[in-house]
C-alpha cells in the first residue's frame, strides 16, 4: 500500500512538472517588442525612461533593434 | 504610461483581450509604427484621454452607456448644481448670476470625471496615472474601489469605510464587499436624468437600503423591534443611529478658500424631510456650509433663515459595525444606556448621553434658524424631558 502511494505521489509530481514546463511562456517579451509600435515602447520600462529624461528637449528618441 | 505586464502576459492583449482587439490608435489617435514625435503629434490625432470625447471614442461599443452617461449624476453633479441654486436663493443653476455659474464651473465642477479617469486610471482631481499600478493589470478597463470610488469619495465615505477615524473599519468594507455591490444603481445613470436629474444623491433611483440584504433582522431582537426605522414600536430611529461609529463633520468652508475645519463626531437630529429618509430621528452631520460659503461668488446667504437648508444634514456614515458603543451594554444594565438621557442610570439624576444628540445649544448663533427643524429639543420622549431639565 505505502509503496503504491509512494509510486501515484511520484508520478503528480512528476506530471505536475510537465505541465508547468509546458505552460511557462519562458521570458515574456516585454520590452523587446517594437519600440516603434505603441505596445513595444509603453511595456518597456528601460525605453520609456529613457523618453522621459529626454521629453524635455522634444527630440525623437533613438530607436533600435528589428522593426 | 508604463503598461506592466507579467512573467504570463505576452502583451496587452493578455491584460484587457477584448480592448486590445481595438488597438491603440482607434482610441489615442496619433499614427502607428512611428516616432516618438509623430506617435504622440496632436495634429494625427493623438489624444493622452480620448474619453474626453466619449461620443468618438467609446462609441459605437458603448453608445448606450454614453448616452445615459451624459445626464448622469457623476457627469454633471447634479446634486452640487440644485444645493447652490437652492442656497443662493434660485430656483436652478441657469438662472443663478453669472458670477455664479462661472464659480461653479471652474470650482465644483472641475472634479467631473471622464469615463477613463473611472475606468483606467485615478481620477486627475486626484493627481491621475494609472490605477492597478504594480498589479499587472494597469491600463485594463475595470473600477478599482480605492483608487477610483473611493479617490473621489475620500473626505467622508472613504475614512468611513477604511476606519480613518476609529481604527475600526466598516463591517461590509471588512468583509470584501465593493462599493458596487451594494450600490447596483446605474453609475452612468439610468435614463431618467435628462428629463428628471436627481436633486441629490439621496434622490437617485434604485439606491441601496440596509432592509433590502437586512429585512429579516427586522424583529430580530428587541432593539430593532422597538426601532426599526419604519415600523418600529417605540420610535423609529435611522439604522446609522446605532449601528455608525462617529465620523467627520466639517464647517467654516467657503469656496476658493483654504478648506474646512474637522471635527469627530454622532449626533441623533429629528428627521426633517421624512419623504426622502426613513425614521423619526437621523443621524446628522455637520457641512461645510455657512453663511460666507459663497462670498466669492458674489453671494452670502443667511443661515437664520429658517427656510434655508439645514447644515446639519441627513447622513448615512459608511462606517458600520453591528456593535457600536451605542449599542453595547453590560449585563444588567437598561439596553439605553448609551443612548437614551439617563432613564435607568442608578442613582443618577443628570442627563447623560447629550452630546450624542443635537440640541438648540449645539448650533452656532448664525446658524440656529435653518437647523431648528433638526434639532430635538422639542421632540424628545416626554419621560426624559425631567431628567433632561435637571441641572
Amino acid at each position: 500500500m505505502q509503496t503504491q502511494m509512494k509510486l501515484i505521489i511520484s508520478f503528480l509530481i512528476t506530471t505536475l512538472m510537465f505541465v508547468w514546463m509546458a505552460c511557462d511562456p519562458g521570458n515574456p517579451i516585454s520590452g523587446s517588442g517594437d519600440p516603434k509600435t505603441c505596445e513595444g515602447c509603453h511595456t518597456n520600462k528601460e525605453l520609456l525612461k529613457t523618453y522621459i529624461q529626454d521629453s524635455s528637449e522634444r527630440i525623437s528618441p533613438k530607436i533600435t533593434g528589428a522593426t | 504610461m508604463y503598461i506592466e505586464l507579467s512573467r504570463f502576459q505576452t502583451s496587452f492583449k493578455d491584460v484587457d483581450p477584448i480592448h486590445a482587439v481595438i488597438g491603440c490608435v482607434n482610441c489615442h489617435g496619433g499614427q502607428e509604427p512611428a516616432d516618438y514625435s509623430t506617435a504622440h503629434d496632436p495634429e494625427q490625432g493623438f489624444m493622452r484621454n480620448p474619453s474626453e470625447m466619449p461620443e468618438a471614442s467609446c462609441n459605437p461599443c458603448h453608445s448606450d452607456i454614453v448616452a445615459r452617461n451624459e445626464h448622469s449624476m457623476h457627469s454633471n453633479l447634479w446634486g452640487e448644481q440644485f444645493r447652490v441654486a437652492e442656497r443662493t436663493g434660485y430656483a436652478s443653476l441657469d438662472v443663478c448670476p453669472e458670477s455664479v455659474q462661472s464659480g461653479w464651473e471652474s470650482g465644483c465642477f472641475k472634479c467631473h470625471a471622464t469615463c477613463g479617469e473611472c475606468h483606467i486610471s485615478k481620477p486627475n482631481s486626484k493627481g491621475g496615472g494609472l490605477a492597478e499600478q504594480g498589479t499587472r493589470r494597469n491600463h485594463a478597463f475595470a473600477v478599482n474601489q480605492l483608487e477610483n470610488c473611493i479617490a473621489c469619495h475620500e473626505t467622508r465615505m472613504g475614512l468611513d469605510l477604511t476606519g480613518g477615524i476609529t481604527g475600526i473599519e466598516d463591517v461590509h468594507y471588512q468583509s470584501g464587499i465593493k462599493c458596487w455591490d451594494c450600490h447596483t444603481e446605474d453609475m452612468h445613470g439610468d435614463g431618467t436624468e435628462e428629463t428628471n436629474p436627481p436633486q441629490s444623491r439621496y434622490h437617485i433611483n434604485d439606491l441601496p437600503t440596509c432592509d433590502g440584504c437586512h429585512l429579516e433582522s427586522a424583529t430580530s431582537n428587541s432593539f430593532h423591534s422597538m426601532h426599526w426605522p419604519n415600523g418600529g414600536d417605540m420610535g423609529e430611529l435611522a439604522c446609522y443611529i446605532c449601528h455608525s461609529q462617529p465620523y467627520k463633520n466639517c464647517s467654516s468652508c467657503h469656496v476658493g478658500g483654504t478648506g474646512a475645519l474637522g471635527s469627530v463626531a454622532i449626533k441623533f437630529g429629528r428627521n426633517y424631510d421624512t419623504d426622502l429618509h426613513k425614521g423619526e430621528y437621523i443621524a446628522v452631520r455637520h457641512i461645510p456650509v455657512d453663511d460666507s460659503t459663497f462670498v466669492d461668488w458674489g453671494e452670502i446667504i443667511n443661515m437664520n433663515d429658517e427656510s434655508q437648508r439645514p447644515n446639519w444634514e441627513y447622513t448615512s456614515p459608511h462606517n458600520i459595525r453591528k456593535y457600536t458603543t451605542q449599542t453595547r451594554f453590560n449585563e444588567g444594565e437598561s439596553c439605553g444606556i448609551n443612548c437614551h438621557l439617563s432613564t435607568n442610570v442608578p442613582d443618577s439624576i443628570r442627563a447623560v448621553n447629550t452630546s450624542r444628540f443635537l440640541f438648540r445649544s449645539d448650533l452656532l448663533e448664525s446658524e440656529t434658524g435653518a437647523n431648528d427643524k433638526v434639532t430635538v429639543d422639542d421632540d424628545l420622549p416626554s419621560s426624559w424631558i425631567p431628567i433632561f431639565q435637571e441641572p
